[in-house]
């Protein structure tokens, strides 16, 4: 399924930070990266992307639309339903997974991770 | 720390600068009464982004103060704490111990006193408590985590799966004993979890893994014998179950890791061979669709299951590759679907980018060059062709409006607005206030005022001490301010705003107004004044910014913290500004600073002194004048001194006191000109040239990079002709004419210079 | 002697010789940024003798050093064609060097190169290119007199 090109990754992130540290540790594996800064940008980025990423990382508090909202979004489009998506997410409460997965987020990430765990789950979903 | 990761903090810290931006104007809108629900998200989202951060770094005092604040205003953001003016206190002073503590973790400096982290942190947990709800500060960076992976080790073969949920959630104890025999998982997704965009292969990877990580490996097996026809089968569906047989040294937990994400929307069983499965029997489709597998009853998921109930609506043709995804379904996305539920998002904000300073810079140095460039050019048409064609002046006449045009753009480019440093000064303010213990309330009007970035960052000192002065000394004491028939709370306006090509930013307090006697009483005592001086009332105001007018013994705690108002003038007159001060006894003060709107150029005044043609700041000439020479009168050691308006001023033949001599007609002759400059102190010089020549915008450019230091002298520019011209420094100039060693020179040529 | 200097004293280096009265003096070219000629400076206040002035290039505001007066040789008399050598420091501090005529170049041992005495910090030694005697000049030191030159206030 997966050609010479490497596989690519969308986070969706609002810090920078953040953004830093995931595009590193997946480059560093090898990933190909496109980010968008919020829900809506990440959107835009989603459509605009040309390949279509393999999985998408993001962030759940964001301004203008949050993780949840991106999540729900991308489940609606027909060409993108069956993406996997991962929340990055603070807590691991259960009330916070229950949101992630009623809103079809395919798994979670706890912050902070670890590089290896960052690789690990997207390689679950992108190998 | 590798240049990636010492990149990515860097990052953060700035990211955090302007976390604390935001938070400081959601909370100031709090504080003002507004309770928009995204204000509040913001201020909740500035702090958990500063927390999030911090933690990927292990900057635990930050993460660890940051979590107790975020669960506070947690408790806003549910609306179960109503954001009153005393909790929004609690609020404000919580963002000034995490400003500390973000410096403290970024500088290493001066740690921040414990005491006031726990005092603040007891108040948020106040906030918290007082609804029931204990924060947990421990587990904010779970114990196994390895804080800032330094470099990154491509994913190794030898992989250990991480539990990529750090949360406790199942109640599996670790394998009591030696793990006896071969671990037996069965599987079986519902429809569900294709939709989530997993899939069961993730879970036979997750498994694969497992297995290699003991160096051991799995056999599947697939059971389709739920599968339907092909004309039945509806291609968003689950059909299939698996069972996995893994190494007997994989232990229960890390396959229940492996089920963290999609345990919920798949049937599945652990168990050891040999063994009875879990509620005693392997996995069983929880769908009425999928018949039993194998006889065995379905085993409870460790989480409520969604009701499975098919959810998709099936696809109307079914076509013969589509039966593969049901194995593989994430990975292909239809191709050109047309996006028909994809509504387009458009963007409301203005899109904006993030450009290098040094870019920039070097963007004006060549809008510099090419003010330069095309002057010379005019110059030279000129010289060439007394009369020049029509048509060639008047290109040159659109090229000189074309880049003035463009200079102006670069300098709107490098412009900044003023609201960072204003919103600092709610610090200022609360933190003077505490210390004096009144009730000030600080406005502000026109943040969005722009200048140039450089001068922005120069404005928070000044700004910082005049704002305590007023308070300190400006604000009356609550009783007083009761007495005299005012609210108990002072007011201070601090606005900006333009006019004509300069930033005029004022300080407005409704407290006592400067105390005339007082002062002037103090300054005679002090030897600023004579005993028997007569000035006015404006010349008594202006008395506050004499070098040693505050002293110890008269400065309080606040605004003795070394630096007295003659300090604010000099840093004001070095960024070629000026003060003002207006003072209505009983009703307050108010002080106006004039500022350029860019330290990159500079409203010259061309003169010519020595042979040389050199620049002088237009902001350090009170007057210029013709001598006359009756107005003059010579020392005995040589020296002139001349009478303006009664006052004797020191004359001071410019060529000569820079030691061009060669030139120099010591006689001042009659009708030389002489520029009256003033420094901060008052002190005031006439300044002896040949002639004024013009008046001109500058670009100011560096002396020091390429050469020293020179006395008298703050930086250089190129003047028209391609000539470089030298700027003057007024300051210095007087200070050695006066013989007073002036300190602070050195800092207003950096300033001037920079 | 550092590695650098032994390394520099094993390899060639390419040089520029230029005259300044009747003796010839030489620097590394990598360190010259463009040759010029000799134009109008602006005389800059309480300089030493041997700073001409400063001038812009393109923008860039530097000074130019009389190479004649910096090292007490008699410049050529009336010579209109003196040119101004442009240099960087290792540092990146630029400055003009005011010689009358640019000769050549060479490549130039460091081991040819015979030092002189030590309390001559400008120049690094002389160096024999068939019959003529060539200094070499020690840039950084002319350059850090430029910049550090104790000012008087």
């Amino acid at each position: 399924m997966v050609g010479k090109q490497a596989i690519r990754v969308l986070t969706v992130d609002d810090s920078r930070t953040m953004q830093g540290m995931l595009r590193k540790a997946l480059e560093g594996g090898g990933y190909d990266v496109i980010q968008g800064e919020d829900g809506v940008a990440g959107l835009e980025v989603l459509q605009a992307a040309n390949p279509p990423p393999n999985a998408i990382i993001t962030d759940i508090n964001m301004p203008r639309m949050d993780g949840f909202g991106l999540i729900e979004a991308v489940r609606k489009m027909v060409q993108f339903r069956h993406i996997p998506i991962i929340v990055l997410t603070t807590e691991s409460g259960p009330e916070k997974k229950a949101r992630a997965r009623e809103a079809g987020a395919t798994g979670w990430i706890v912050k902070p991770f670890s590089t290896d765990s960052l690789v690990a789950a997207i390689r679950r979903v992108t190998a | 720390m590798s240049g990636d990761m010492g990149d990515i903090l860097l990052v953060f810290f700035q990211e955090c600068d302007e976390q604390l931006q935001e938070l400081e104007r959601g909370l100031s809108a709090l504080s003002d009464g507004e309770s928009e629900q995204e204000t509040i998200n913001a201020v909740f989202r500035a702090v958990h982004s500063i927390k999030g951060g911090a933690a990927s770094f292990g900057l635990e005092n930050l993460v660890r103060f940051a979590h107790v604040f975020e669960s506070s205003l947690d408790g806003v953001r549910s609306g179960r704490v109503a954001p009153t003016q005393d909790i929004v206190k609690i609020f404000l002073k919580a963002m000034d111990v995490l400003s500390d503590l973000v410096v403290e973790a970024r500088d290493g400096g001066p740690t921040v006193d414990p005491g006031r982290v726990a005092e603040s942190q007891a108040e948020l947990e106040f906030i918290i408590g007082s609804n029931g709800e204990a924060p947990k500060t421990d587990d904010i960076v779970p114990s196994d985590f390895v804080p800032v992976p330094m470099d990154f080790v491509p994913v190794p073969v030898d992989f250990e799966p991480v539990p990529v949920d750090f949360g406790l959630d199942f109640g599996f104890d670790a394998a009591p004993g030696q793990p006896p025999a071969p671990l037996i998982v069965t599987f079986c997704p519902h429809d569900a979890m294709y939709a989530r965009g997993d899939d069961a292969r993730n879970i036979l990877i997750g498994l694969t893994d497992a297995a290699v990580a003991v160096e051991g490996e799995i056999t599947v097996t697939c059971d389709v014998s739920t599968l339907p026809s092909f004309a039945e089968l509806e291609p968003d569906r689950s059909y299939l179950s698996w069972r996995v047989v893994l190494p007997a040294e994989v232990s229960e937990d890390t396959v229940q890791s492996v089920f963290d994400w999609g345990g919920d929307v798949c049937d599945f069983t652990i168990s050891r061979e040999g063994e009875p499965a879990p509620d005693g029997g392997e996995a069983v489709p929880a769908m009425e669709a999928q018949p039993p597998g194998e006889g065995s009853q379905a085993a409870a998921p460790p989480e409520p299951a969604l009701p499975a109930v098919p959810e998709t609506s099936s696809s109307s043709g079914v076509a013969a590759a589509q039966v593969v995804p049901a194995a593989s379904p994430a990975v292909a996305p239809a191709p050109a679907a047309g996006g028909a539920n994809a509504a387009p998002v458009r963007r409301t904000e203005q899109a904006t980018i993030r450009v290098d300073l040094p870019r920039i810079d070097n963007l004006m140095d060549l809008v510099g060059e090419l003010v330069i460039a095309q002057a010379a050019l005019e110059s030279q048409c000129r010289r060439a062709n007394a009369s020049m064609p029509r048509e060639l002046g008047e290109s040159i006449a659109s090229m000189q409006s074309l880049t003035r045009d463009i200079q102006d753009a670069v300098m709107a480019v490098r412009a900044q607005p003023v609201r960072s440093v204003f919103q600092r000064m709610q610090r200022v303010v609360r933190e003077a206030c505490s210390m004096t213990k009144k009730d000030v309330v600080l406005t502000l009007e026109g943040e969005d005022t722009e200048v140039d970035r450089t001068l922005v960052e120069k404005l928070s000192d000044p700004l910082t001490h005049m704002l305590r002065n007023a308070i300190d000394h400006g604000i009356e004491k609550v009783e007083d301010r009761l007495a005299a028939g005012k609210s108990a709370v002072g007011q201070i306006l601090l606005s900006a705003s333009h006019r004509s090509g300069h930033i005029l930013i004022t300080i407005k307090d409704d407290g006592g107004g400067i105390n005339r006697e007082r002062v002037l009483a103090t300054a005679i005592k002090r030897g600023i004044v004579a005993p028997d001086a007569v000035l006015t009332d404006d010349e008594i105001n202006n008395l506050i910014f004499a070098p040693g007018f505050s002293t110890a013994d008269t400065v309080s705690n606040l605004s003795g913290r070394g630096v007295g108002m003659d300090v604010v003038k000099q840093a004001i007159l070095s960024l070629g500004g000026r003060v003002t001060i207006q003072s209505v006894p009983g009703s307050g003060t108010v002080f106006c600073l004039s500022l350029p709107l860019t330290l990159a150029v500079l409203d010259g005044m061309l003169i010519v002194a020595g042979g040389a043609t050199m620049v002088i700041p237009v902001s350090s000439v009170v007057e210029t004048m013709i001598i006359k020479p009756q107005d003059t009168y010579v020392l005995p050691d040589g020296k002139k001194m001349v009478s303006i308006r009664g006052d004797c001023i020191p004359m001071v033949p410019l060529g000569s006191q820079l030691g061009l001599s060669a030139y120099v007609s010591d006689e001042p002759q009659n009708g030389a000109v002489m520029l009256i400059v003033e420094n901060e102190s008052g002190a005031r010089v006439g300044l002896v040239v040949d002639e004024i020549r013009d008046q001109a915008h500058v670009v100011i450019k560096s002396m020091e990079k390429n050469y020293r230091r020179i006395p008298g002298v703050s930086a250089a520019t190129i003047l028209g002709d391609g000539s470089v011209s030298l700027i003057l420094d007024a300051p210095a100039l007087i200070a050695s004419a006066v013989g007073r060693i002036n300190t602070k020179v050195s800092d207003a040529r950096a300033v001037l210079a920079a | 002697m550092t590695e650098e200097e032994k390394a520099a004293e094993s390899k060639a280096v390419k040089m520029i010789v230029f005259a300044v009265g009747d003796q010839e003096y030489c620097i590394p070219i990598l360190s010259v940024r463009e040759i010029r000629g000799f134009e109008k400076t602006t005389v800059l206040p309480f300089a030493p003798p041997y700073v001409c002035g400063a001038i812009n290039l393109r923008g860039i505001i530097l000074t130019l050093i009389d190479l004649a007066i910096y090292l007490n040789v008699p410049p050529q008399a009336d010579n209109p064609r003196r040119v101004v050598v442009i240099v960087e420091s290792t540092q990146g501090v630029m400055c003009g060097l005011l010689v009358d005529r640019v000769i050549d170049m060479a490549d130039i041992q460091g081991s040819d190169i015979q030092s002189v005495s030590d309390d001559c910090s400008s120049l690094g030694g002389l160096v024999m290119i068939g019959d003529r005697m060539i200094g070499v000049l020690q840039l950084e030191s002319v350059v850090n007199q430029l910049v550090e030159g104790a000012v008087a206030e």
